[in-house]
C-alpha cells in the first residue's frame, strides 16, 4: 500500500493547442487535506479535471488509488484519427477515444475520485434524492430501494432532512452544495475534489464547510480544495499548493506558504493577496 | 416498425397489382363542366361527356374501366408511372404535347368562345379583343391564341371558375376558353354571355404513352365503331356538345335530334333555388366525403409524423454525436431537404424514382416525401434540444463515472424531451396542412375536396369553413396531448418544489 493515493509526474495539458499544464508533479498522501492556490487561469480547476480524468492529458505518468496509468506512451496519431472519426461534438465523453479497457479504469478512477463543481452542477430534470441516488442505482446496482435509504442516510448527515422532494432551482447556494457533496458521497469516495466551494456561499456558513471538511477527513477520505480564500486555504489544509501559469512552484505546510514563502514567485503572490 | 412497413408494402402491392381486363384512364375531377365533375345532386357521385365516353369505349373493347384520380398537370406524367393506360380530360392535340405522348383520333372537335359580362358591347371575333384584359386558363391553346395578338393584356388562371369570377367582378374584360366550358358556365350564370364567331378549332384527344402502339391502334378503332354506330353523337347530343365541326368530322349529316338531357339535368340542378334548408341537406351529403378526406389527411399525417420523428432523432443524434463522415452526411441530409420545395421533392420521389425503378404508390410515395421532409426538421428541433441541456450536467455526470449511454438517457435526453416538446408539437399543425400537397401526386385529402366542392357548387365560403374548420379539428386534439403532458411534467416539478 502506498502512501500516497495520488501520484502524477509529467503531467501535460492542452486546450486548443495552449498547454495549460506544464510537466506538472503533483501527490497527495492518504487522508490529506490539500489547498491549492493560484491566479485566476493559472490550471488549478484543470488540475482538478485532471486528477479526477474527466480531462484526459497529452502527458503524465499516473499512480492514483493504486492504479498506474501512462498517458505518455498513448498513440497519439491513432488517437486524433479516432477523434477524426468520431463526433466532433465538445459534450462527448473523451476517455470514449481510448479502447475499452482504459476507458473502463478510468471510470473506475472517477467513481473513487468525486468532483464538486464550482458551479456544483445538480440534474435540473431530477429531484434532490433522485440526484443523490442515481449514481448508486446505475452505476453500483443498487435496487431503488437500496439507493433511496443510502440516500437519505447521505441527506441526513448533511443537514437535508426533508428536502428529498425539492428540485435544484429551488435551493440556497449551501443547500445546493450538500447537496452536490451528498451525491458524491453515494459513491463511497476514496477522495474529493472541491473547486471554488466558498463561492456559492454566505461568508459566515465558510466555518459550517471547514467543519464538514474535517468531519470527512476524521473517515479517511483525501481532499483537495482549490480557493481564492486564503484564510479557508490556510485553516483546513495540511499542505498548501502555489501554481503559476500551469506549473506548481512550491508547496508546503500553510505556514511556510503563508509566512515564509521560499520562492520569490510566491512570495510576489501572497504578498499581494495578504495585502503586505 | 416493421410491422408497418410490411403493411405499408402490402398495401403497395394491391394498389398497383396490374389487371389485364381493365382500361385504367385518368382525368382531374375538379369542378370541370361538363368533362368530368361531381353530380350537383349526388356529390359522391362523378359525372361528365368524359366519363360517358370512357365507359363506351370500356363496353367497345370489352374491359372494365377504372377511373384514376390525378391533377391535371400531372396527366402526361402519371402515364409513364404506368399508374394507368390512358388520359383524357381536354387534352387539346398539340404539337408540344405531341412530342411527350400519342394522341388518338379527336374524341370532341369544338372551338374556343369570348365570354363577357352580360351588358358588354358585342364582339365579333378575338380581333376585337385589342386594348381588354383577357383571361385564359394555363397552358391552355386559348392561352397560345392569346399570345399571338397584338395589344392583349393576357391573365392566366389556373381554374375557369376564378376566370369568371374574375371577369363578374371586373377585373378582367372577356375571357378566351373551350366552347363546352363557356357553354356550361354561362347556362347557368346569366350575368356572362358568349359572343362573337367562334375562334379557333380546339380538337381533343386521348393520350397514351408513345411505345404503347397497340393501344393507340385499339383506342382509334374503338373510337370509330363508336363513331359509326352513333355511339358517340348520342353521347355528345346529350351533353349539348355536338355542333358543326363534329357533324363534318364524322361524315353524320342526319337530320335526327336528341335532346340534351345531360346538360338540362345540369342546368337545372344548379339553378335550383338554393334554400338554406337545401344548403343544409347538401352540406350534410358532403359528410361521407369529408370524412373519407379527413381520414386521408389523418392517416397521411400521422405516419408521417412517426416516420419524422423516429428518423428526425436519429439523424439528430447521429449529427451531434456520430462519427464524421455520418455527421457530415447527416448534415448534408438536413440541409438539402430543408431546402429544397416539398413539392418538388414530391414530384421527385413519385415521378423520378419510378425511372430508376422504384415505383411507390401514391399513399407511400406521401408518407415517404412528408416523412423524410419533416424529419430533417424534427432532427434540428431535437439538435436544439440537446443542445439547450448544460454542459457542466453532462461533465457532473461524466465525472460521477457514469456511461455516456447513461449520461444521455438519464440526465439529456429528458431535458431535452422538455425543450423540443411545444416544437415539435408545432410542426405536426404545420404538417396536417402541408399534407395539402400531395393531392399532386393523385391523393384525395381534404384541400383537394375542398377544390372539388367549392368549384362544383362555386361555393367557396360554405365548403371553406367547412373543410377548414375540420383541419382545426384534427389538429386539436393533439395540440391537447402535449398541453397535458407538458403541463404534467410541470405539475411534477411543483409537487416535488412544494412535498416538503
Amino acid at each position: 500500500m502506498n502512501s500516497n493515493i495520488i501520484e502524477i509526474s509529467g503531467l501535460d495539458k492542452y486546450y486548443d493547442g495552449n498547454r495549460i499544464l506544464k510537466s506538472l508533479n503533483f501527490s497527495v498522501s492518504s487522508g490529506e487535506i490539500v489547498s491549492i492556490i493560484g491566479r485566476s487561469g493559472c490550471g488549478k480547476t484543470t488540475l482538478l479535471k485532471c486528477v479526477n480524468l474527466l480531462e484526459i492529458p497529452e502527458n503524465g505518468f499516473y499512480n492514483v488509488n493504486d492504479t498506474i496509468f501512462d498517458f505518455t506512451n498513448l498513440n497519439l496519431a491513432a488517437l486524433n484519427t479516432r477523434r477524426l472519426f468520431s463526433g466532433q461534438n465538445t459534450f462527448l465523453d473523451k476517455a470514449d477515444y481510448l479502447g475499452y479497457e482504459l476507458k473502463t479504469s478510468i471510470m473506475k478512477i472517477r467513481r473513487k475520485i468525486a468532483l464538486i463543481f464550482q458551479s456544483l452542477n445538480l440534474f435540473s430534470n431530477l429531484n434532490v434524492l433522485e440526484n443523490v441516488s442515481l449514481a448508486p442505482r446505475i452505476i453500483n446496482g443498487l435496487t431503488k430501494e437500496e439507493a433511496t435509504e443510502l440516500a437519505i442516510s447521505l441527506l441526513n448527515k448533511l443537514n437535508l432532512r426533508d428536502f428529498e422532494k425539492r428540485m435544484p432551482y429551488s435551493l440556497s447556494g449551501g443547500q445546493a452544495q450538500r447537496v452536490a457533496i451528498a451525491r458524491s458521497l453515494a459513491m463511497n469516495p476514496d477522495v474529493i475534489l472541491f473547486d471554488e466551494p466558498t463561492s456559492a456561499l454566505d461568508p459566515e456558513l465558510i466555518s459550517d464547510f471547514v467543519e464538514l471538511m474535517k468531519h470527512l477527513q476524521s473517515e479517511g477520505i483525501t481532499q483537495i480544495i482549490v480557493t481564492h480564500q486564503m484564510l479557508l486555504a490556510r485553516v483546513v489544509a495540511d499542505r498548501v499548493v502555489y501554481m503559476e501559469e500551469g506549473e506548481l512552484i512550491e508547496s508546503g505546510t500553510p505556514e511556510q506558504i503563508f509566512d515564509d514563502p521560499k520562492d520569490p514567485k510566491t512570495s510576489s503572490y501572497i504578498s499581494k493577496v495578504l495585502l503586505r | 416498425m416493421t410491422k408497418l412497413f410490411t403493411l405499408l408494402l402490402l398495401f403497395l402491392i394491391v394498389n398497383s397489382a396490374n389487371s389485364q381486363d381493365l382500361l385504367k384512364w385518368a382525368a382531374d375531377a375538379e369542378g370541370n363542366a361538363p368533362y368530368i365533375f361531381q353530380d350537383p345532386n349526388v356529390p359522391d357521385k362523378l359525372i361528365g361527356f368524359e366519363i360517358d365516353i370512357a365507359s363506351a369505349l370500356a363496353f367497345e373493347l370489352g374491359l372494365k374501366e377504372r377511373f384514376v384520380q390525378n391533377q391535371w398537370d400531372g396527366l402526361i406524367p402519371g402515364l409513364y408511372r404506368g399508374d394507368y393506360d390512358i388520359a383524357m380530360n381536354g387534352l387539346e392535340i398539340t404539337d408540344e404535347r405531341k412530342i411527350a405522348v400519342n394522341f388518338s383520333k379527336p374524341y370532341l372537335i369544338t372551338h374556343l368562345s369570348i365570354v363577357v359580362r352580360f351588358e358588354s358591347d358585342s364582339l365579333r371575333n378575338e380581333f376585337d379583343l385589342q386594348g381588354m384584359n383577357v383571361g385564359a386558363l394555363k397552358n391552355s391553346q386559348a392561352e397560345n391564341v392569346l399570345k399571338d395578338l397584338d395589344g392583349v393584356n393576357t391573365r392566366t388562371y389556373e381554374g375557369e371558375v376564378n376566370a369568371f369570377e374574375d371577369l363578374q367582378n371586373g377585373r378582367i374584360d372577356a375571357v378566351l376558353v373551350d366552347f363546352p366550358i363557356a357553354l356550361y358556365y354561362t347556362s347557368i350564370n346569366p350575368t356572362l354571355k358568349i359572343v362573337g364567331a367562334d375562334v379557333s378549332e380546339v380538337r381533343y384527344g386521348i393520350a397514351i404513352r408513345l411505345d404503347d402502339k397497340n393501344l393507340l391502334h385499339t383506342i382509334n378503332s374503338a373510337l370509330d365503331s363508336m363513331i359509326k354506330s352513333g355511339e358517340l353523337r348520342r353521347i355528345l347530343e346529350s351533353w349539348n356538345l355536338w355542333n358543326q365541326e363534329m357533324t363534318e368530322y364524322t361524315n353524320d349529316y342526319s337530320e335526327y335530334d336528341l335532346p340534351a338531357i345531360r346538360f338540362d339535368y345540369f342546368v337545372a340542378a344548379m339553378t335550383k333555388d338554393s334554400s338554406l334548408e337545401l344548403l343544409f341537406v347538401r352540406y350534410l351529403s358532403f359528410i361521407p366525403m369529408v370524412a373519407r378526406a379527413a381520414l386521408m389527411t389523418v392517416n397521411i399525417s400521422v405516419l408521417s409524423m412517426i416516420i419524422a420523428i423516429i428518423l428526425g432523432l436519429f439523424i439528430a443524434i447521429t449529427k451531434v454525436y456520430g462519427p464524421k463522415p455520418f455527421s457530415i452526411l447527416a448534415s448534408v441530409f438536413i440541409e438539402v431537404i430543408r431546402g429544397t420545395p416539398l413539392l418538388i421533392q414530391l414530384f421527385f420521389i413519385f415521378y423520378a424514382l419510378p425511372t430508376i425503378g422504384i415505383k411507390l404508390s401514391p399513399f407511400l410515395a406521401a408518407i415517404i416525401g412528408l416523412g423524410l421532409n419533416y424529419a430533417a426538421y424534427e432532427a434540428e428541433n431535437y439538435r436544439a434540444g440537446l443542445f439547450s441541456v448544460q454542459k457542466g450536467q453532462i461533465e457532473a455526470a461524466l465525472s460521477l463515472g457514469m456511461s455516456r449511454r447513461n449520461t444521455l438517457r438519464h440526465i439529456v435526453l429528458p431535458q431535452a424531451f422538455r425543450i423540443v416538446l411545444p416544437p415539435v408539437t408545432n410542426d405536426f399543425i404545420s404538417l396536417l396542412k402541408d399534407s395539402s400537397l400531395v393531392s399532386v401526386i393523385t391523393l384525395v385529402e381534404l384541400t383537394k375536396l375542398y377544390n372539388q366542392l367549392s368549384s362544383t357548387y362555386f361555393d367557396y365560403i360554405g365548403t371553406g369553413i367547412m373543410i377548414a374548420a375540420v383541419y382545426l379539428l384534427l389538429g386539436l386534439p393533439f395540440v391537447k396531448l402535449s398541453r397535458s403532458i407538458e403541463h404534467r411534467m410541470a405539475n411534477d416539478v411543483d409537487k416535488k418544489k412544494y412535498m416538503t
